[in-house]
């Protein structure tokens, strides 16, 4: 037996959604990726080293010398008026164009799905997903008991084909909503195209389906052209959920939603109830960093580092990983997603990687039904070029050896 | 004036989360208790900290690898600091489970009939091929684990033969060596044994999984394990149980402390499955628990075990 036993007196009082919270199989070992001599591909932490710290000393000043008081004073729970006027900007740098009276400013992008799920979903609705999918969309979906529909991503974001075909079949019931990751899309690294862009708003009209637009990393964009967010092309069935995690800091738990008017109210009245309101000091200096334009300056400067570590990494998967590998070609964002043989399992790999000090997130985390065990998600923009290529040559050698014991052992074959 | 207390916690293995959890609860018994205690990590500054420290005693709140299997007690019997716990030896053979149950099966302990697999058997001498007569000669159903000791990870029950090979892959994510072991069916009891020359054992904790087995999940997610303290044994069974910790205890040599899982079978059987040296200290774990049971509060067993150290 292990030394830690979780003896819980508690178990009779507990709300029938805690059961549904999953406790995962690989928190254990992934807490082991923090350790300095692990090359750790598994965070999906922006580069902070990035934000130059005078700007930031300097936006922090100008918040507590002249706002002081608002600054630690409960704020509206929609969100500060002026913050949403900077909310506005960063979105229309997307080409989305908006009212800052259907932004409501949540903390982080997480509290915004979470309270879609408590909106939405009764136990048992349908609700569509990506498979893969954000892993923080399934923690937040979970505990309303949903019943998850997945649809497969390739190299061109969600397979609209089969979305169709499945609401043209009613194979589910109605869906409450369509959540998709449509740019850089995390772990996938795939990007929505244009085409489907388009039908999957016309199929949200034919079968009167809300989507939600989950959008962290539209902005980290380091070649290729720019696509049209869902939500400009239909602002009444799109809730549009965006955070500055990734392009000021995760830190200040700073994320909104846009939403129409109807269901933007219901989502800020639960707020209320989860929160009272956003922190004004994160929402003050997020404020003052985007007045002042830092955050363009920022996002100049990140984009070829992460580029720049992109390639490095794209480099060394060409190198060191064996020819059944094959992996995404994200045109940004911060993820790589790889594809080895059916019958991989990197659940069980992972042990033995963190053993050679390299460590990655499996992919079975990103699926709602624990399928898609042959993946892994390689986050490339926290450890530097040289790094990166080591802890890839030290991976493909992680790799050949499982694969070499599952010939060995007969599973090769599935 | 109190000795001081150098308490070792965190370190490199995939429990280090625990080993913090015990270390700390430890060191706020010691420092309750007016104790000079420094609490270190284990990292590459360890020993020119030790030097500069100069505890009396070193407390070892490290579980798994470097910390269970003998590699920071070599260090400390090098660097002349007393420790609590187990030496070199109990340790070493402890963690390691094929060495632990050939020296259960040479005394005649009883414990399940078992196999080892390395993976270099499997890669390079096809003993793939040779699984079948395994599963025949155990007779599943069979509990598949990492030889090294550590975790709960990495171990699965198979309870059909084509689920063996999986399973083997599993163990052997995190060591190079599985054993394979007849599955056993009853109950789970953890018995912790504290002492040097009459050693004593403490009432029996029974650990009940609502799956049947206590894998990763029973472990890990809370309310999905009952324990009951004293273990729910007759008399005559719970004696039993307790003389044999106390045979394991001192087969292994175990300075101060162990802890030794069994299974009781529906007959009233003990098989012991295997030995713990560095015990959970959380307000969770197996000892503590017992240690209450047994009207001795967390800060008393901590000061015993002091104690007995510096002996």
């Amino acid at each position: 037996m292990s030394p830690e036993i979780i003896f819980d007196p508690y178990t009779n009082l507990y709300s029938k959604a805690t059961s549904l919270i999953k406790s995962s199989e690989v928190r254990d070992l992934m807490s082991v990726t923090g350790r300095s001599d692990v090359i750790s591909f598994a965070g999906g932490l922006p580069f902070i080293g990035g934000l130059p710290s005078e700007d930031i000393t300097a936006a922090m000043d100008t918040v507590i010398r002249e706002s002081y008081t608002d600054a630690f004073q409960y704020g509206e729970t929609e969100g500060r008026p002026p913050l949403k006027e900077m909310l506005v900007e960063v979105m229309a740098g997307e080409g989305l164009h908006c009212e800052p009276e259907h932004i409501l400013v949540t903390t982080g992008s997480q509290q915004a799905l979470d309270l879609l799920a408590r909106i939405f979903i009764n136990p048992g609705d349908t609700i569509i997903i990506e498979g893969p999918t954000y892993v923080g969309a399934l923690a937040a979906f979970r505990p309303a008991d949903p019943s998850f529909v997945t649809i497969p991503l390739d190299e061109n974001g969600v397979v609209v084909d089969r979305l169709e075909e499945l609401l043209k079949t009613s194979r589910v019931s109605r869906p409450k909503f369509v959540y998709v990751v449509p740019n850089f899309h995390n772990p996938g690294g795939v990007t929505m195209s244009e085409e489907r862009r388009g039908r999957l708003v016309q199929l949200a009209e034919e079968f009167d389906l809300i989507i939600i637009e989950d959008n962290p990393y539209g902005l980290l964009r380091f070649e290729g052209e720019p696509l049209q967010t869902l939500a400009s092309r239909d602002r009444r069935r799109v809730v549009y959920v965006g955070t500055l995690s990734k392009i000021i800091s995760p830190g200040i738990r700073t994320g909104w939603a846009l939403a129409p008017p109807p269901i933007f109210e219901r989502i800020a009245t639960l707020k209320q109830g989860a929160d009272l309101c956003s922190p004004s000091l994160s929402q003050m200096f997020a404020e003052q960093y985007i007045r002042q334009g830092l955050w363009k300056k920022n996002l100049e400067s990140l984009r070829p580092i992460y580029r720049s570590r992109r390639d490095a990494m794209l480099r060394a998967l060409a190198e060191y990983f064996p020819e059944e590998a094959t992996w995404t070609h994200p045109q940004g964002g911060l993820f790589i997603w790889v594809t080895l043989p059916a019958y991989v399992d990197t659940t069980k790999m992972l042990p033995l990687a963190i053993l050679q000090k390299v460590a990655f997130v499996p992919g079975s985390a990103f699926f709602a039904d624990g399928t898609g065990v042959n993946h892994m998600r390689l986050n490339f923009s926290f450890a530097d070029e040289g790094s990166i290529d080591e802890g890839i040559k030290r991976l493909g050698k992680v790799i050949n050896k499982e694969i070499r014991l599952c010939r060995a052992l007969g599973l090769d074959t599935v | 004036m109190k000795p001081r207390i150098a308490v070792l916690m965190g370190g490199r293995s995939l429990e280090r989360d625990v080993s913090i959890k015990s270390g700390k609860r430890i060191e706020r018994a010691l420092r309750e208790r007016d104790y000079p205690v420094a609490a270190l990590d284990v990292d590459e500054t360890l020993v020119p900290t030790l030097y500069s420290e100069r505890p009396d005693l070193v407390y070892i709140a490290l579980h798994g690898k470097d910390g269970e299997d003998g590699t920071i007690q070599e260090l400390l019997e090098i660097l002349g600091i007393p420790y609590t716990g187990p030496g070199p030896l109990p340790s070493i053979i402890g963690f390691n489970k094929v060495l632990s149950k050939e020296l259960l099966v040479a005394n005649g302990i009883p414990t399940p009939a078992y196999f080892s697999v390395s993976s270099s058997t499997i890669e390079d001498m096809g003993a793939a091929t040779a699984l079948p007569r395994l599963w025949e000669k155990l007779g599943g159903p069979v509990v598949v684990k990492p030889a090294a000791q550590g975790s709960a990870l990495g171990v699965t029950i198979v309870r059909s033969l084509d689920a063996l090979s999986a399973a083997i892959l599993t163990a052997l994510g995190y060591d190079d060596r599985a054993i394979i072991e007849s599955f056993v069916a009853g109950r789970e009891v953890a018995v912790s044994v504290i002492g040097n020359v009459g050693p004593q054992a403490l009432p029996a904790v029974e650990v009940v999984p609502e799956s049947g087995f206590y894998d990763f999940d029973a472990r890990y997610s809370p309310g999905k394990t009952k324990y009951f303290v004293p273990a729910r044994l007759g008399d005559e069974v719970a004696d039993e149980v307790s003389r044999l910790a106390l045979q394991v205890h001192r087969l292994f040599r175990c300075k101060e402390l162990s802890r030794v899982d069994m299974i009781v079978d529906e007959s009233g059987t003990a098989n012991v499955l295997e030995l713990n040296i560095s015990p959970g200290m959380t307000e969770t774990s197996l000892l503590p628990i017992a240690a209450e049971a047994a009207g001795m509060p967390f800060g008393d067993l901590v000061e015993r075990l002091v104690e007995l150290a510096l002996a």
